[in-house]
């Protein structure tokens, strides 16, 4: 199968130039001036792209666990954004939420107990390589110096099994967290369907 | 003539891209029977009494309160979201039938708030559930196991993460990562069917 494309022009051919018309050699000379002018400011543009493509990587990368910098202030360990699955009585639920460590050592959360279930771990999904989900405990679960620590859906999680009454949306169960560092803390969670 | 040639090969392209992209069929239960049983007690039989309508199918066990959740929200999420859901059936099958009776499926799906139609959460006697997952490719194991306060054993599976798009002639349309798939890329492909 042939395809008829148009034959193409040559643009700038330096054997015939000598014969050029004075204007045709001006013009062909202010094209050329035109076109290093045109390839400076090419330059020029791809520089500052490249200027915008790096701080734009540069701030989206910088700190995985960490918060965007200049937003991450605060003292000692802060927990927000918690919340806990409705379940029924003697059931498991799971309860998420955001750990920062704003000091300049790393802590670790040790343990979690509640009084709304028999039994309370940290526990972690993960992707095996076989495309199965599974779930394995944490036992002790590390917050690096000057971090988030996520635990949300599909990843880390703590476990509250065996509960000792239905959770249900509107309730609020309480959690003691303990850290190695910071000592106890308590924390409010609200159940809620979803995030 | 290189226009209209041009013109014709994209015509072509185009109509072999949309052809392409239509709903193929990825595997066919329509000769299938397997009995099993809703978080009502009632039997069901899977396909017979769902071909008719699309269905959404997750796969879960009670006992897993991060992953098995977020299938079962999703699929709530897909209900909750899809213009005409009443036209869809949405499916939970447990692959831990011991311990996920008609009464846990039924606490379980009170807790979604999704104890009513058109969901229905299903079990059935253990061989026919490791035959049904079988044939939807579902794949479970025990990864762990532990002792309770009150002596009482207690295990954790590794399973397949999945949600599956039948149509109305019980035919598998599309396979999804149960957890992790967007569920506006679910409804999009429910609406197509």
């Amino acid at each position: 199968m042939n395809f008829d494309f148009p034959q193409q022009t040559t643009t700038t051919n330096r054997a015939v130039e000598p014969a050029l018309s004075a204007d045709r050699q001006n013009a062909a000379k202010r094209s050329e001036v035109e076109t290093h002018r045109y390839s400076r400011e090419k330059y020029i543009y791809l520089f500052v792209s490249l200027l915008f493509a790096a701080g734009f990587i540069f701030t989206s990368c910088s700190g995985d666990t960490s918060e965007s910098q200049g937003r991450f202030e605060g003292e000692g360990i802060t927990i927000e954004g918690a919340w806990a699955r409705p379940a029924g009585e003697g059931r498991i639920s799971a309860a998420y939420f955001l750990i920062s460590n704003f000091e300049e050592e790393p802590d670790t959360l040790i343990s979690v107990q509640s009084d709304a279930a028999r039994m309370v771990e940290v526990h972690e999904s993960y992707q095996q390589e076989d495309d199965m989900v599974g779930m394995r405990e944490v036992p002790e679960l590390e917050i690096p110096a000057n971090s988030t620590v996520r635990l949300e859906q599909g990843g880390l999680h703590v476990m509250l099994i065996q509960l000792e009454q239905a959770l249900t949306e509107g309730d609020e169960i309480e959690l003691v967290l303990e850290f190695a560092i910071a000592g106890e803390q308590t924390l409010s969670v609200p159940v809620q369907p979803s995030e | 003539m290189p226009y209209k040639f041009i013109t014709l090969l994209f015509t072509i392209t185009v109509a072999l891209f949309f052809h392409s992209c239509g709903p193929d069929t990825l595997d066919d239960y329509s000769s299938e029977r397997f009995e099993l049983v809703n978080q009502n007690e009632e039997t069901v039989v899977f396909p017979d009494d769902f071909a008719g309508a699309p269905v959404v199918m997750g796969f879960i066990y009670t006992n897993c309160p991060d992953v098995c959740s977020f299938i079962t929200a999703n699929i709530k999420k897909v209900y909750e979201e899809t213009d005409n859901p009443e036209d869809t059936q949405f499916i939970l099958v447990t692959f831990d039938p011991e311990r996920d009776t008609p009464d846990v499926l039924k606490s379980y799906a009170d807790a979604f708030d999704m104890d009513g139609e058109p969901f229905q959460f299903l079990t059935g006697d253990p061989e026919t559930v490791q035959a049904f997952m079988e044939r939807m490719n579902v794949r479970v194991q025990e990864s762990y196991s532990k002792e309770s306060d009150e002596e009482e054993r207690m295990y954790f599976l590794n399973h397949s993460d999945k949600i599956l798009l039948i149509d109305e002639n019980s035919r598998l349309i599309f396979d999804y990562g149960g957890s992790m798939t967007p569920v506006n890329i679910i409804i999009e492909d429910l609406e197509k069917i």
